[in-house]
């Protein structure tokens, strides 16, 4: 059964149709990725997933539960995290603070033990964030934003993970170290859905992935039989 | 209403378009009706000569209402120029031998010309006139360079500074020929109403401003007259409420920030759909024309430089030079303290200690705009484009600095004004092309994928025709494709003779473009040579590449 389903959506921007009669399926459990161009709608569709926009036609359902109407708080509550692209972290609070922000939902619930585990797990990935702990995030640089953005969203306990562009900025080492810990997340279960301009590694890493074509899903299959489609290798991955 | 029309025109440009809100505007209008009715009843000076000399005198009041907005900004401004306008008053009020005091002055005359002597209906057809001349006046400075000058300014202060605008000038730019219309607004209301006093300047009277600017539209060339013929009109309606009309207009204030922020003619601009003009493209190829100076000895030199923020050591003791034509990269870790070298070359930091020579000349004390106008261009990590402004404006912003036309000329639309806004249109359509972005002159620029909006940011950087571009990860985000254009870019500008800096974890993009990269690790530089050299250096690898790339 899919985790999440999403069924024939059209989202508009005004009057601009972003993406037409999109569908797809992430099972649990699954690390599923989408690739495309700059402007083909991969952003506009994680907004979509996580209720920033609605789409105007088509369903989406996560864990059987209709989310197309639901405003993002609560999705957020089911268990949707969301790391936008380029950095949005909160420049005038702490690091830690900004990461006490991202476990908003267990400090409601609670659950102060959770919140510190994931601050330990978090830390053993990025030392860096135990050694600047108390500095303001807007005085981090450009990547260790980036690190702090999707630590925030790993501090919810995620059951399902959306990235845009997490290797951005980032040092070929530090790329390594995010997808890492990505992956260690996915090895205990975390459902993750991955936009991303890195194309080779992203098809390396996924089990199923999409290709969208302005605002269209154009292919799809897993990881391999992407890596080894010809259209694939000469307009995503740069081969000739 | 014709008054209020020139009055909130002039708010228009200071607050709707440049961002710095006023609610001191009636102090100014006091000021024009004041030296006016002063200068005819008291010294017998001619309506001719009394209108320009108020005006001006406003002006003069307006740099200093705008002095303290080059230090705040937001509500304190806004603190300040209420201050202002009960200063204004309380003037007023101390001075009886001249303004008459609470009683207010008397005897101010309806203009004549000879024998002609205007009668209030012939006045009021002047007031309309110049409120019409006035509109067309504002119309010209929006669109010239000023006008995007000030709506950069509005959308991101230190963008606009690092795209070459002197955003300090440019504000009292902005003031001044708000309070100049505010002057003759002020001087036209006194010899219409043959009486004032110091109740019609009052604070009240600053909110009825702001708000016929609100509900009318800012930075629509429209809305003051949509805004001034609402307002005025209402009250004729409401007479019989005459005692709740204050409740009324602050229901309207809150009704229109909240539902319709952009006023009326916002609003049915929305509601019509109406597209943006797009600017005639002129046919052919256009090539841009760098210019390109020859420089011998000492191009960019990075001296011992080091920078600390509180106590915390980002730059190092760093030694760089950049050989003019290159392509130098900068690469290291994420913390490394790159964006930061490149924040302290171009001015938005200051430096802690070393200096910063370029073309023999230390730029380490200089502003932002002073080091773009020396040929240093930049574009941002974190892509940073005047968002609320389309494709073309926010490149054209980036040829503020080699635009020389005066706001005086761009008013009044002079041949030479328009000469070069066309030939700066022409150059920012080629670049668009150059960069692919040729079809989207006329977009919103957050329209555009994250990614397109860090090609603007180049082509912006370019408009300001640098010798030393420096480009903060220009392919992040892009695909493989869009990055071998890229290259192919950076090539031909390179060719052009313009040195690139760069910063990038695209391994791959950086080794095949560059002439020289150096390696930065806890702010400090830990190698630097060729792309090979460097690639295979046992340090880089451990600190960067990780054993994958080596």
């Amino acid at each position: 059964m899919s985790f999440l389903k999403v069924e024939n959506i059209h989202v508009h921007y005004e009057n601009v149709e972003a993406l037409a009669d999109v569908s797809f399926e992430v099972g649990r459990g699954e690390m599923a990725g989408i690739i495309g161009r700059n402007g083909a709608g991969k952003t506009t569709t994680l907004r979509t997933i996580c209720g920033l926009n609605h789409p105007s036609r088509g369903n989406i359902t996560f864990n059987g539960k209709a989310i197309d109407d639901s405003p993002p708080h609560e999705i957020v509550n089911l268990g949707i995290a969301y790391v936008p692209e380029g950095r949005r972290i909160f420049s005038d609070l702490t690091l830690l603070e900004n990461l006490k922000l991202g476990a908003f939902k267990h400090y409601r619930r609670g659950e102060k033990g959770k919140v510190s585990e994931n601050l330990e797990r978090l830390f053993a990935h990025f030392p860096m964030l135990k050694d600047k702990i108390a500095q303001l995030a807007g005085t981090l640089s450009g990547g260790e934003q980036q690190i702090l953005a999707i630590s925030r969203a790993l501090m919810s306990s995620p059951v399902f993970l959306l990235l845009d562009e997490p290797s951005m900025g980032l040092s070929p080492m530090m790329v390594s170290r995010v997808f890492d810990a990505i992956l260690d997340l996915h090895r205990q279960g975390m459902t993750v859905l991955i936009v991303e301009q890195k194309a080779y590694l992203t098809l390396r890493m996924v089990d199923r992935a999409y290709v969208l074509t302005n605002g269209r899903i154009t292919l799809s299959g897993t990881g391999e039989e992407l890596l080894d489609n010809e259209e694939v290798k000469h307009a995503y991955l740069g081969q000739r | 209403m014709a008054i209020y029309i020139i009055v909130v025109s002039g708010l228009n440009v200071v607050t709707g378009h440049a961002g710095q809100v006023s609610l001191g505007h009636a102090g100014l209008v006091a000021i024009g009706a004041y030296t006016s009715a002063i200068l005819t009843v008291n010294y017998g000076v001619s309506f001719w000569v009394a209108l320009p000399v108020a005006a001006l005198f406003t002006a003069v009041f307006g740099v200093l209402l705008g002095i303290p907005s080059l230090r705040v900004g937001g509500p304190y401004l806004a603190l300040i120029t209420i201050a202002f306008n009960f200063l204004i008053d309380k003037i007023i009020l101390a001075w009886p031998g001249m303004t008459g005091a609470a009683a207010g002055k008397l005897g101010i005359r309806l203009p004549s010309i000879g024998n002609y002597h205007f009668s209030h209906a012939a006045y009021y057809g002047l007031i309309i006139g110049m409120a019409l001349l006035t509109i067309l006046f504002c119309k010209n400075i929006v669109t010239s360079r000023w006008g995007r000058a000030f709506n950069a300014l509005r959308n991101d202060e230190i963008l606009a500074k690092t795209s070459g605008i002197n955003i300090y000038y440019a504000k009292l730019v902005a003031f001044v020929i708000s309070a100049f219309l505010a002057g003759i607004g002020g001087s036209l209301w006194s010899h219409l109403h043959s009486y004032i006093s110091p109740e019609a300047f009052r604070f009240d009277r600053s909110i009825l401003l702001l708000l016929m600017l609100l509900v009318g539209g800012q930075r629509n060339i429209l809305g003051p007259l949509v805004g001034a013929v609402i307002l005025t009109a209402l009250p004729e309606f409401l007479h019989a409420i005459e005692e709740y009309r204050l409740i009324i207009y602050g229901i309207a204030l809150v009704v229109c920030v909240i539902f319709m922020p952009e006023g009326l003619t916002g609003m049915i601009r929305g509601r019509l759909k109406i597209v943006p003009e797009i600017p005639v493209v002129p046919k052919g190829e256009q090539k841009p024309g760098f210019s390109l100076e020859e420089t011998t000895d000492g191009f960019l030199k990075v001296l011992n430089v080091s920078k600390y923020f509180e106590g915390v050591c980002a730059v190092d003791s760093v030694d760089i030079e950049v050989t003019p034509g290159s392509v130098h990269a900068l690469i290291g870790p994420n913390g490394a303290g790159k964006t930061t070298m490149v924040n302290l070359i171009t001015g938005v930091e200051r430096i802690s200690g070393g200096e910063i020579r370029f073309k023999k000349d230390r730029i380490d004390r200089l502003n932002p705009y002073q080091i773009t106008k020396k040929g240093i261009a930049r574009t941002f990590q974190n892509v940073r484009v005047f968002k609320d402004m389309t494709v073309l404006d926010n490149v054209l912003v980036g040829g503020h600095c080699r635009i020389d036309s005066g706001v005086l000329e761009a008013a009044l639309r002079l041949p030479k004004a328009r000469k070069s806004e066309e030939q700066a249109i022409h150059k920012a359509i080629g670049f668009l092309g150059i960069l692919g972005l040729g079809d989207k002159a006329s977009e919103l620029v957050t329209n555009l994928p994250h990614a397109h909006q860090h090609s603007v940011e180049v082509a912006r950087a370019l408009m300001s025709d640098p010798e030393l571009l420096f480009l903060d990860e220009p392919v992040a985000g892009l695909n493989p494709e869009e990055i071998s254009r890229m290259e192919v870019i950076i090539k031909d500008i390179k060719k052009t003779g313009i040195a690139i800096f760069l910063i990038e974890h695209y391994v791959d993009f950086v080794m095949n473009i560059s002439d020289i990269v150096t390696v930065f690790d806890f702010g400090k530089k830990i190698a630097e040579g060729a792309p090979g050299q460097v690639q295979n250096d046992p340090r880089v690898i451990e600190a960067y590449l990780g054993v994958e790339h080596a």
